[in-house]
C-alpha cells in the first residue's frame, strides 16, 4: 500500500512535467508476460518498468521505422533512463513523427521490424515481452499499388459487361 | 545463488523492504550490560588530524553521521545520494560511527538440537580488517593503512574535487552486546551437518527479521548494530533449497532519515561450508559494511532515503536489474574476493563498486580512474534495457 501511494503521488506530480504525444490514453493489453502495443496511442502500462527507447529498423535496415519509448515519468535518473509506466510507439508512417534522435534515451535497444508487421523484444530484467504492432508501410504501399490497377481493370471490364473479376 | 534480501530488484513495481512481524521465539539475554572486548594490539592508524565539520560527523548526534549530496548522473541529471560520513568534497574530516557487535546464538529443532553460536566469531570479526587496519593500494595508489570501509570510501572519492587524503570514515572499536539465544521453532529453521562435523544453519527470513525487530530498540540511531551469526544464513522456511542470504543491511522507515536506525546482519562463514569456499569469514560482512556506508537508508523512503540510480544489469545474474546504489551486489556472482592480513590472520573481503560505476561518470572520480576498489570494474555499469 505504501508503495502504491508513493507511485500515485509521483505519477500525479510528474505527468504534468512530461510531454507526451497528443493521443488518447489507452491501457496496454498485457498478460503476465507479454504486452501488445499499438501505434500512435499513449499507453499506460499496468506496471512500473525500465524507461528507454526501442529503435525499430526497417526489415532491410535502411531506416528507422518506429520508436517505442517508455518514459521515465516515475523516476528520472537522466538521459531518458529511470522508471516509468507510460509508453508510446511512434511510427514513421503515422501522423506523429518519430522523435528527434537527439532525444533518444541513453538506455536504448535496437530491433528489426518483423515481416508480419509485428516486432517483438523482451527485457530479461523485467521478464516482459513486448509485441509492437508495427505494420510495414512498404507492404501497405505494395498492396495498394496492386489493388489500384486491378480495380481499374475491373471497372473498365465491368463497363464492357465483363463481370468475372472482383 | 547467493542473494541478499534488501536488494531493490525491480520485477513489477518497487520491492517492499520491511521488517515482518515477530514470530514466536524464546530468547534469553545473558547480561544487560555491553562489554568491550579485548582486541589484539592495533597497528598505528595513519589518520590525519581529527576535524569535525558538524556535530553529526562523530556519530554523537541523534542520528547516523551521513551527508546528502547531488551527484551528476547521465545527462548531467543530479541524483541525491546519502552516504555515511561527511561530504568528501569539503575536505578533511574523520567520522567514527559507534558500532556494536551482537552475537546471535541459535538452537535448532533438529535431532540433538545443534547449536550455532555467533559468540564464537565475535573475536575473529573484531580482529578482522573490518575493524583493524591494513594497507590498501589500488592502481598503484596507496590509500593508506586503515579499515576496509575507510579504504573503500577514500578510494571512491580519491579524485573528487575537494577530497583530502585526511578524509576518513571509520567504525568505532566495537562494543559487544550480550549473546542473544534463540530457540528456533520447527519449520522455521534447520541445521544441516557438514562433512567436517560442524553444522550449517538456515533460518526463515521472516522469523529472523522478527528476532531482529525485538532487538533494535536496544540501539540508538547514531550507532551501528551488527548482528553476527556463525554459519547461519537465511532461506525461506529454513530449507536448503531456498538458501541463501548470508547478510543484509537495512534501516527503519516511516520517519525522517536523519533519525533512522540502520543495522547489518552478516554470517561468518566457516571454511568447508560452501563447496569451493567462494565465501569465507568476514566476506559477507565486508559486502554489507560497504553497502551500508553507501546506501544506509535502504529500508527508508524510496524517494529521499534509498539511493536510486539509473537501472543497471547485475553482472552474472542472467540479466536481473537493480535500481539502487549497492556496492557489493554487482560483484557477488561470482564473488570477487581479495585478502588482507590483520593480526596475523588472513581474512577474505569482497571487491566493491564505486559510485562512478552507477553514475556513468567518465572519467571516474575514484582512485586510479577505477570503478571498483581492486579494479575489477574498469568501466561503468550496463544499463538495464528498456522494458
Amino acid at each position: 500500500m505504501k508503495n502504491f501511494l508513493v507511485k500515485s503521488v509521483l505519477v500525479l506530480t510528474l505527468l504534468g512535467a512530461v510531454t507526451f504525444p497528443c493521443a488518447a490514453d489507452e491501457l496496454a493489453a498485457c498478460n503476465a508476460s507479454t504486452c501488445f502495443i499499438p501505434e500512435n496511442v499513449v499507453i499506460i502500462l499496468p506496471f512500473i518498468t525500465f524507461a528507454g527507447d526501442v529503435i525499430v529498423l526497417e526489415p532491410d535496415l535502411s531506416a528507422i521505422s518506429d520508436v517505442f519509448r517508455i518514459f521515465n515519468n516515475i523516476l528520472d535518473t537522466g538521459a531518458g533512463t529511470g522508471l516509468g509506466d507510460v509508453a508510446f510507439l511512434y511510427s514513421a508512417d503515422d501522423s506523429t513523427p518519430l522523435p528527434d534522435p537527439s532525444t533518444f534515451s541513453a538506455n536504448f535497444a535496437v530491433a528489426v521490424e518483423g515481416a508480419d508487421g509485428i516486432t517483438t523484444f523482451s527485457n530479461s530484467g523485467s521478464g516482459i515481452t513486448y509485441s509492437l504492432n508495427t505494420p510495414e508501410p512498404g507492404s501497405l504501399v505494395l498492396l495498394v499499388s496492386c489493388l489500384v490497377p486491378i480495380g481499374w481493370r475491373c471497372r473498365r471490364r465491368s463497363r464492357r459487361q465483363e463481370v468475372r473479376c472482383c | 545463488m547467493l542473494l541478499n534480501p534488501r536488494k531493490l530488484r525491480l520485477v513489477a513495481g518497487f520491492a517492499a523492504v520491511a521488517i515482518p512481524g515477530f514470530a514466536q521465539v524464546s530468547m534469553e539475554l545473558a547480561n544487560s550490560a555491553r562489554t568491550k572486548i579485548s582486541l589484539k594490539p592495533n597497528r598505528a592508524v595513519g589518520l590525519g588530524p581529527r576535524l569535525v565539520s558538524h556535530s553529526n560527523s562523530t556519530g554523537t548526534g541523534p542520528g547516523l553521521a551521513f551527508f546528502t549530496a547531488d551527484f551528476l548522473s547521465l545527462g548531467s541529471k543530479e541524483l541525491p545520494i546519502n552516504i555515511v560520513g561527511t561530504n568528501p568534497s569539503l575536505g578533511a574530516n574523520t567520522t567514527v560511527v559507534p558500532t556494536v557487535l551482537v552475537p546471535l546464538k541459535f538452537i535448532f529443532p533438529n535431532p540433538g538440537h545443534p547449536v550455532l553460536d555467533g559468540t564464537n566469531v565475535i573475536e575473529a570479526t573484531a580482529n578482522s580488517p573490518i575493524f583493524q587496519v591494513a594497507d590498501y593500494t589500488t592502481g598503484g595508489v596507496d590509500l593508506g593503512v586503515t579499515q576496509f570501509g575507510d579504504a573503500l570510501q577514500r578510494g571512491e572519492f580519491w579524485n573528487l574535487p575537494g577530497f583530502s587524503t585526511n578524509y576518513h570514515v571509520l567504525l568505532g572499536t566495537p562494543a559487544v552486546a550480550p549473546t542473544v539465544t534463540v530457540t528456533v521453532p520447527a519449520g522455521l529453521g534447520n541445521a544441516f551437518p557438514l562433512l567436517h562435523g560442524s553444522f550449517f544453519g538456515v533460518l526463515d527470513p521472516t522469523f529472523f527479521n522478527g528476532v531482529l525487530a525485538t532487538l533494535l530498540s536496544s540501539y540508538t540511531a547514531n550507532e551501528l548494530p551488527i548482528f553476527m551469526t556463525d554459519n547461519v544464513v537465511l532461506g525461506v522456511q529454513g530449507q536448503l533449497q531456498n538458501c541463501c542470504a548470508i547478510g543484509f543491511h537495512s534501516s527503519t522507515g516511516g520517519g525522517p532519515i536523519a533519525t533512522a536506525q540502520t543495522w547489518i546482519y552478516a554470517s561468518f562463514i566457516q571454511p568447508g561450508t560452501i563447496v569451493g569456499d567462494p565465501i569465507l569469514d568476514v566476506q559477507s560482512l565486508s559486502h554489507e559494511v560497504a553497502e551500508w556506508l553507501n546506501d544506509p537508508f535502504v529500508g527508508g523512503p524510496v524517494i529521499g532515503g534509498v539511493n536510486l540510480v539509473a537501472p543497471f544489469v547485475v553482472p552474472g545474474t542472467g540479466g536481473l536489474c537493480q535500481i539502487n546504489f549497492e556496492t557489493g551486489d554487482v560483484l557477488e556472482a561470482p564473488p570477487v574476493v581479495f585478502t588482507q592480513v590483520t593480526n596475523g590472520t588472513t581474512y577474505h573481503l569482497q571487491d566493491e563498486a564505486f559510485l562512478p560505476y552507477f553514475l556513468h561518470s567518465a572519467p571516474s572520480f575514484s582512485v586510479a580512474g577505477f570503478y571498483s576498489l581492486i579494479g575489477t570494474f574498469q568501466t561503468f555499469s550496463t544499463l538495464c534495457g528498456p522494458g
